[in-house]
């Protein structure tokens, strides 16, 4: 065996055994590493997850939508309404920073800004249609009161972010995000995400019900659910230009 | 140096700058890769699953709407609108298909069977093409919208697709016939466009122009985003009927996000002649010959002033500019604001507009006293009666809506005004979701304006309508 494939070798035990490391060990990662895992675990590069959000207000009313969402490499994620049926055919574009929107009957790319609500529910566009944490957030460990749990402190790298300061709870145990809390840039914790019903889709395990609290209005909140997941599985990189969302 | 070439070398130029900002974000992509011990080249590719995951995608509606018109008591209004029913019933079904038997290749069609009261049944094809998408590139044949402009109403920059319904600017009803290719990459496009005129159709079958009669339009456009900004820079030529001539137009389009509000402008560069080949919103052909042939001579001398009442128009080789300025905000609670500011070099000035009406009741008072003559049809002919013919210098478009309102209701408010003669339009509608597939509209429309305005011409005190769909 030559030195190449030695070196194949070790590379892979170390590639895999990081993979199937206990998360246990979470706690020796450094705080990018760990939130590194976290967005392969909730922003796997190259995926396809059909989900369904819905919106309850204070009033009482809900609303549902059901929605399939492309994630290509770091930069790309495109969004296609399938539910209810007025809203078939709405298609949004994510790209690096940028967000578009087209709706069938106008054919125009629509410029998004990402801090805006989604359908009027609690999740912002990027909230939906996020890349990675790590490219958008810096991040430390802070200290956590409950020794099961492994808390990060996420700072905005810049302004573009819907929120400026975020807080997030990992189980200690399983690495499996339990608890987000979301800051402005005054300081004001207006939303809170919690994770839950984590689900093992084609062999990638992941929290399957994510729930966005609006600390704002109170008793609305907005439920997204994951109905399926196939990670590796995407679009051809030609569906993920401006052109093609009108298409 | 020509508008020609310094499209060209925007065209040209853009693509290479974006490529240029495309290659150092991959330089620092590899550099973080060098860092992690991972080769972007090395990295499996991910599988690519076929584009729309099912063979088939389909999609429509199921439309039926009842419309009333309350016309102008005055004798002008009266003629404006004097072929236009009351009542009108108007039923649609429309069937949006998307066959895709591979990842690249796919056939769409999106056709609608209508029926409206005082015209009877037709089939309309809104788009129905062929499309072939390998790698960066994708060409299709047929008909197909198509439509690089970024404004939320009307377009000036679009000058291939058919006119867009005026009521509903927002919304291209039906493509062009095209033969288009283009290639696409993370950050430009550029793409080309041949499209033979359709003269008529029917049933939704195209009858294209003759060959003598060549009249096609093409484009040839670029598109970059640099510094976060979407540009669209394209060049049309237009060729007259019987092969008379050619001119070119010029357009640019551009949007950008800035914290909450999206801003976006347009604009056209054209010959007035181009302009009149369009037949669309941009032009405005008045003729100085109302008065000619068919008319019994106590009538013709009746119209012989409309050749001098008709307003002087600009001459065919004049450069005309079509622009439009706009902004829009979207809240939290799904509110958006929209503003948009729209300018027409060639449209009527205050005292165009009064010629015009002039020419109306001149044709009113003799249509009173030749109760036999269609005049009516010769006022379309001239596009007199027609809203997009005679459209205004300055128009302010605000708009306002609150999508799902306590997740049932959607209403929307639309304030047309004329910035010339201070004449309005205000739209009032209300979308009401009464399960998910059904949805009820109701709307109305107020004009206001004295007869020789911009909305007091359209000849309506009001109009409202009823609209049920079901969507599937």
């Amino acid at each position: 065996m030559n030195k190449k494939m030695w070196m194949s070798l070790v590379l892979m035990f170390v590639i895999v055994g990081s993979g199937q490391r206990p998360v246990e060990a979470a706690a020796e990662d450094t705080a990018e590493a760990l939130l590194a895992r976290i967005d392969d675990t909730l922003f796997p590069e190259n995926v396809t997850f059909d989900w369904e959000m819905t919106s309850k207000r204070a009033d009482g009313t809900e609303k549902v939508y059901r929605v399939t969402t492309y994630k290509r490499g770091r930069q790309d994620a495109r969004s296609e309404f399938t539910f209810p049926p007025v809203e078939k055919g709405r298609v949004m574009l994510r790209k690096g920073d940028q967000m578009w929107m087209a709706m069938p009957t106008t054919k125009k790319p629509i410029k998004l800004s990402p801090r805006q609500s989604l359908m009027g529910g609690d999740f912002d566009n990027t909230d939906v249609m996020r890349l990675n944490l790590l490219d958008d957030y810096s991040v430390r460990f802070t200290d956590s009161s409950d020794p099961s749990q492994v808390v990060l402190d996420l700072k905005a790298r810049d302004r573009s972010q819907s929120y400026d300061r975020m807080v997030f709870y990992i189980d200690r145990a399983s690495s499996m995000p339990i608890r987000q809390e979301l800051y402005t840039l005054s300081g004001k914790k207006i939303k809170e995400l919690t994770y839950s019903e984590p689900k093992v889709f084609a062999g990638h395990k992941r929290p399957s019900v994510l729930r966005m609290q609006n600390l704002l209005t109170g008793k609305s909140h907005t439920t997204m659910r994951i109905l399926d997941l196939q990670p590796g599985k995407t679009l051809p990189a030609n569906k993920f230009t401006v052109d093609a969302i009108t298409q | 140096m020509s508008p020609l070439i310094i499209l060209a070398v925007l065209v040209v130029t853009g693509p290479v700058l974006a490529y240029a900002q495309e290659a150092t974000m991959s330089v620092t992509d590899d550099t973080a890769a060098v860092g992690t011990g991972v080769d972007d080249a090395d990295a499996p590719q991910p599988e690519s699953i076929p584009s729309w995951r099912d063979d088939w995608r389909v999609r429509g509606y199921l439309w039926s709407e009842g419309r009333y018109m309350d016309f102008a008591g005055d004798s002008l209004g009266q003629l404006v609108a004097s072929r236009m029913p009351e009542r009108q019933a108007y039923f649609e079904g429309n069937l949006d298909l998307r066959w895709s038997p591979q990842e690249t290749v796919a056939a769409n069609l999106d056709a609608s069977a209508l029926y409206l009261t005082d015209t009877g049944a037709r089939l309309w094809l809104r788009e129905s093409n062929v499309e072939a998408n390998p790698g960066d590139w994708r060409f299709v044949l047929g008909k197909s919208r198509v439509t690089y402009s970024l404004s939320a109403g009307l377009s000036p920059a679009d000058l291939l697709n058919p006119p867009r319904d005026p009521a509903q600017p927002e919304i291209q009803a039906e493509g062009a016939w095209m033969a288009l290719a283009q290639m696409a990459r993370d950050n430009w496009a550029v793409s080309a466009i041949f499209s033979p005129q359709v003269k008529s159709d029917t049933d939704g079958l195209p009858q294209f122009a003759r060959a003598e009669a060549a009249d096609f339009r093409a484009v040839l456009r670029g598109y970059v985003n640099l510094w976060d900004t979407d540009l669209n820079l394209m060049l049309y030529w237009l060729n007259a009927p019987q092969n008379t001539g050619c001119c070119q137009a010029y357009a640019l389009s551009t949007a950008r996000v800035i914290g909450r509000f999206e801003l976006h402008g347009e604009a056209t560069v054209a010959r007035y002649d181009a302009l009149g080949l369009l037949g669309s919103a941009q032009a405005l052909a008045v003729p100085t010959d109302m008065s000619a042939s068919g008319l019994p001579p106590a009538a013709a001398a009746r119209l012989a002033g409309l050749a001098t009442e008709a307003p002087q128009r600009p001459a065919a080789q004049d450069w005309q500019v079509l622009g439009l300025l706009g902004g829009r905000y979207m809240s939290d609670s799904n509110q958006m604001a929209l503003l948009e500011y729209y300018y027409n070099s060639a449209g009527l000035t205050v005292a165009d507009r009064q010629s015009v009406a002039r020419m109306i009741w001149m044709l009113q008072s003799t249509q009173r006293a030749y109760p036999d003559l269609d005049l009516a049809s010769r006022m379309d002919a001239a596009g007199l009666r027609n809203r997009d013919g005679v459209l205004g210098r300055h128009l302010l478009v605000a708009s306002w809506t609150w999508a799902e309102l306590r997740d049932y209701y959607t209403p929307r408010l639309v304030w047309q005004q004329s910035l010339d003669d201070g004449s309005f339009m205000a739209f009032a509608a209300l979308d009401a979701r009464l399960a998910d597939p059904v949805l009820l509209t109701l709307g109305a429309a107020v004009p206001v304006g004295a007869m020789d305005t911009e909305f007091g011409m359209t000849g309506l005190d009001w109009r409202g309508f009823g609209r049920l769909t079901f969507y599937f």
